[in-house]
């Protein structure tokens, strides 16, 4: 019996040796390639069939133009922004990742992914799409948004290097993927709105004093809290807007775990709840956190509790992406409201 | 298959184990068969048979060879190294409730392969679980061992061991991400989820040298059941026998565990399932480790196909399956006076 | 060992004492430090300032969930003890906990529920069916429930439940991100209304313990002995059992599953005071929540500016101290 399955599995072994034998095919001669997160990205032609998973890559295809090349969207953390409603409702649309075999039976020849998790090779899960190498040896091509580039193959975002987490690194891979896509018009064009929109935003607030913010999960946690850290995106684009989050100093990871009583030692000017993880979710639907916030006896003395500036928001808004400009307009229209009248 | 003399009787038991046993390889094969052809990504069978022999194209061949392949195989290999390791412990124990999970191996793999998700890389986690389950294991050996491990208190140790390395668990959980600290629960469940050849090679490995390691000290195992003191006049050293038989069974616990955590009650279900089918005690380790595999197998077929698209941990269906069990089995042990 | 009932008295007199540090000390430490006269100032004379609030709002319900849940456990733990005659009996160990855990899932993922109020009722629920579960399978056959029977039948129940929590939270990230944070076992969930709720409950369970005393120390001489001593074995048992449901339910409820804290301090209280349960008893009720106190306080004091659970601290104390309990019996004994 032992022999037997001894045996077998060298059999089996030897199959899996001759079948992966064959590679992908060599780079044509008017290939493109651009670097991304330390991979060499290579396409003979612009990628026709585009798998975009989380929203900011989601939105990101849509804003390049590149809508109905798009074989899947996945997982959307809230509503699109509603210039991309109408595209998006054409887009197939998996409510969670798919697995490995079901990108694959979509036959994308790439993946544009907003977050990192999704190439984590040995995670162990069903929800990842494998390493981004082997991926390459099948055709496909891969992309993560730089602002998150993995130390590693398949490490998480706690390895997130505060110095990658800026615009200028959107704007970059807009570039590099208008270069890959054959839409670098419209990459540039994506980029000029955005820094026009900002700058915008920027002169307007230069002047005013800067309320701090916090960033909050909505949800009980045991009792504690987590907020957006240094490096969460959101301290970049409260800063274009004229404001300092509150909890920029915590820069071990994105997202902090703080005890209540340190919320209410730092006792921010504004909280935005950042609701998530839902491609129908508004930021209304933060609404019963904000209530909960508002009733809690031990932060009456909060100056955001005082004067009712808990906000119902979006995890959405702070990831790195197109929102960029949307979303330094949203926070300056929220903490100088006198200045956007 | 090595014949080893325990008395009068060994032919005709021999005969009796081989026919069980080749029942459940068979339908381990049918089984991990019918999971090639199924998934995400329908195939029907005579593609699949044409892309084991070279002829798929290269995403039919990621999938079946690259992805179905090895997963139903890590199955097959961690349902075998399980079951055997509870055998050999519930042997040890003289106690059918008895299992490795009980010990202080599947915690210590927990929290190392916890740490390694949530701080170092996914990528460790093999190697860190094997680690983690080593080192809790020895610290049970060591903390039980007064003059001698006893049985129950090797069990009541690692329990006590259990408790402090699983809240250490619990706490690097609250810490992580929420997408890791998933990830993280989802490999704490037990899951052949994303498991390739590098896999298939370590659990496969380990068996080729563990597995007849075990089957050689099985015979001591058959002293060891007599008890103590008969065993020590009979073969004398019976610490070291012990020693070795609890090695041997952890090595397979902890290098199952390592490739694709602690899958729930294979190791405690498995060995009494075999018990019913194979009365002969050295066979019987190999019909434990046939109906184990069967059971992996056939519970990630079942997790695959009936909660699709939700994909649950193998984990999840071996405990459904094996906890009533195992409840039915703690009554019955404890009424005959085996329970403890 | 304290001989003696006025000694003894004096003693459980002294353990108030380290109860009462324990208390003020749950008050005054934190993020921020205050002095007693801040404590005294916010409780007395509430002016609404923030330190005043953080005090009132968040550390005292912080610190009556700590004694209400200390002395369930406590008790809880003392109880089992008593009742299984068995030195490693503890709701953690034996499966109750676990039956609570699974049943607050349960609530928060399958049937939505969000209120810790109401948390309440599913963890009495659940540690009920688990408490019957483990005792009836522990206690077929051939000797009743040994220790080792029980500690089995309760590891394999919790390994059995938590199957079932993972199948449930695996299926659902907002579920898992709850239940993460609560399975650890932590006093900061608290607020006042959940800690108004539990109050009566408890006090329940503490009549009923304090009660049953007399009738542990007959039933510790062994069922027939005690019978013929008048005591209604069958009674005394159910009604332990309702009340081990009744405190270590609403403890899990208030603060999720802390371990060990059932088991080591019923320890501490009967190397100090001997074998009367009459003692034991209150002793335990005083030392358990004035363990908990104090590993919470170590708890909010050491990864500033988050905050290690006091499931974690207790575990890394009670944990060591099996150990050493089982090391100490022999086999025969277990």
């Amino acid at each position: 019996m032992l022999r037997t399955s001894v045996v077998s599995v060298l059999l089996l072994g030897l199959v899996a040796g001759c079948g992966s034998s064959a590679t992908a095919d060599a780079p044509g001669p008017g290939a493109t390639t651009v670097k991304n997160c330390g991979i060499d990205v290579t396409v003979d032609g612009p990628p026709k069939r585009v798998f975009a998973a989380y929203q900011p890559a989601i939105e990101m295809a849509h804003a390049l133009g590149i809508s109905d090349r798009l074989v899947g969207t996945a997982y959307l953390d809230s509503e699109v922004l509603p210039e991309y409603a109408d595209a998006q409702s054409k887009a197939k649309y998996y409510k969670n990742l798919p697995s490995r075999e079901e990108l694959l039976a979509a036959n994308p020849d790439f993946v544009l992914s907003g977050f990192n998790d999704v190439f984590s090779a040995g995670g162990g899960s069903d929800e990842s799409f494998g390493s981004r190498k082997s991926l390459s040896e099948l055709g496909v091509r891969t992309w993560i948004f730089s602002p998150l580039c993995p130390t590693a193959d398949g490490k998480g975002d706690e390895a997130i290097d505060p110095a990658s987490v800026s615009m200028t690194n959107v704007y970059a891979d807009l570039r590099d993927l208008g270069k890959l896509f054959g839409v670098s018009d419209r990459a540039e064009q994506v980029i000029a709105d955005q820094e026009k929109r900002i700058a915008a935003v920027e002169a307007k607030v230069k002047d005013a004093p800067k309320p701090t913010v916090a960033i909050l999960r909505p949800g009980m946690e045991g009792g504690g809290l987590t907020v957006s850290g240094g490096p969460d995106f959101g301290t970049v684009l409260i800063k274009q807007a004229g404001g300092v989050n509150a909890f920029a100093d915590l820069t071990s990871k994105r997202n902090v775990k703080i005890g209540v009583e340190e919320l209410i030692k730092r006792n921010p000017d504004y909280i935005f709840i950042s609701g998530c993880c839902d491609a129908a979710l508004t930021p209304a639907s933060a609404q019963p956190e904000v209530a909960r916030i508002l009733a809690n006896p031990a932060y009456q003395n909060l100056k955001a509790v005082r004067n009712k500036q808990v906000v119902p928001w979006l995890f959405a808004n702070h990831s790195a992406g197109v929102r960029g400009a949307h979303t330094t307009e949203d926070i300056a229209k929220t903490i100088h409201a006198d200045l956007f009248k | 298959m090595r014949t080893v003399r325990v008395g009068p009787v060994s032919t005709r038991v021999d005969v009796a184990s081989l026919v069980g046993s080749s029942v459940a390889w068979a339908l381990t094969l049918v089984v991990g068969a019918v999971s090639l052809t199924v998934g995400d990504y329908r195939i029907p069978l005579p593609v699949v048979l044409d892309t084991l022999a070279g002829h798929g194209t290269l995403i039919l061949n990621d999938i079946i060879v690259n992805n179905r392949l090895p997963r139903v195989l890590v199955g097959i290999g961690v349902g075998t190294a399980f079951a055997v390791s509870g055998a050999i412990f519930q042997r040890l124990a003289r106690n059918p409730l008895v299992s490795p999970d009980l010990i202080g191996v599947n915690a210590g793999a927990a929290l190392a392969a916890v740490l390694m998700i949530t701080v170092f890389g996914s990528g460790w986690i093999p190697a860190g679980a094997l680690a983690g389950s080593l080192l809790s294991a020895i610290a049970v050996y060591v903390l039980a061992y007064r003059g001698g491990v006893s049985g129950y208190r090797l069990v009541l140790v690692g329990i006590g061991v259990t408790a402090i390395i699983s809240s250490a668990t619990a706490y690097l959980l609250t810490l992580a991400d929420i997408y890791a600290a998933k990830s993280a629960s989802q490999w704490l469940a037990g899951s052949l989820a994303g498991r390739t050849w590098s896999h298939a090679w370590v659990i496969g490995g380990a068996l080729v040298v563990l597995l007849p390691a075990a089957l050689a000290s099985a015979r001591q195992l058959r002293l060891l059941e007599l008890g103590d003191d008969l065993a020590r006049t009979l073969a004398g050293r019976v610490e070291l026998s012990r020693a070795l038989l609890i090695a041997i069974g952890v090595a397979l616990a902890a290098m199952a565990t390592a490739v694709a955590g602690p899958v729930a009650f294979v190791a405690l279900v498995a060995p009494q399932l075999a018990r019913r089918l194979v009365r002969e005690r050295v066979a019987g380790l190999l019909a434990a480790g046939a109906l184990g595999a069967l059971l992996v197998v056939a519970s990630d077929l079942v997790a695959r196909e009936i909660f699709a698209p939700t994909a649950l941990p193998v984990g999840v269906i071996t405990a459904f399956l094996g906890a009533p069990y195992l409840l039915v089995l703690m009554a019955r042990a404890n009424r005959i006076g085996r329970g403890g | 060992m304290i001989k003696g009932g006025g000694w003894r008295a004096a003693g459980l007199l002294l353990c108030g004492g380290v109860l009462a540090v324990a208390v003020l000390l749950s008050l005054s430490v934190g993020n921020q430090l205050f002095g007693a006269h801040d404590v005294y100032l916010a409780l007395a004379d509430f002016s609404g300032s923030d330190n005043d609030r953080v005090i009132r709002y968040l550390r005292v319900p912080r610190t009556v969930a700590g004694l209400l849940v200390g002395v369930a456990l406590g008790l809880a733990g003392a109880l089992m003890q008593g009742v299984t005659r068995n030195p490693l009996a503890d709701p953690g160990i034996l499966g109750v906990n676990a039956g609570a855990a699974v049943a607050v899932v349960g609530a928060i993922g399958v049937l939505g529920v969000t209120s810790l109020t109401a948390y309440v009722w599913f963890a009495m629920g659940g540690a009920l069916v688990a408490t019957v579960v483990v005792y009836l399978v522990g206690a077929i056959g051939r000797g009743g429930a040994t220790p080792v029977k029980l500690a089995l039948a309760g590891a394999a129940i919790s390994a059995l439940l938590g199957s079932v929590t993972s199948a449930i939270t695996l299926t659902d990230l907002s579920t898992l991100n709850e239940f993460r944070f609560w399975v650890v076992g932590s006093l900061s969930m608290a607020s006042g209304p959940v800690v108004t709720q539990a109050a009566p409950l408890v006090a329940v369970g503490i009549l009923l313990a304090l009660v049953l005393g007399r009738s542990l120390n007959q039933l510790a001489l062994g069922d027939e002995l005690a019978q013929s001593l008048g005591t209604r074995v069958l009674l005394v048992r159910v009604a332990a059992g309702l009340a081990v449901v009744v405190l270590a339910g609403t403890a899990t409820a208030i603060a999720g599953p802390i371990g060990f804290v059932g088991l080591a301090v019923p320890h501490v209280a009967r190397s100090l005071v001997g074998a009367d349960y009459r003692w034991i008893l209150p002793w335990s009720m005083v030392l358990a929540p004035a363990l908990l106190l104090l590993a919470d306080v170590v708890g909010r004091v050491v990864v500033r500016p988050a905050e290690l659970q006091v499931g974690i601290i207790t575990a890394l104390i009670g944990a060591p101290l099996f150990i050493a309990l089982v090391r100490r019996r022999r086999t025969a004994e277990l």
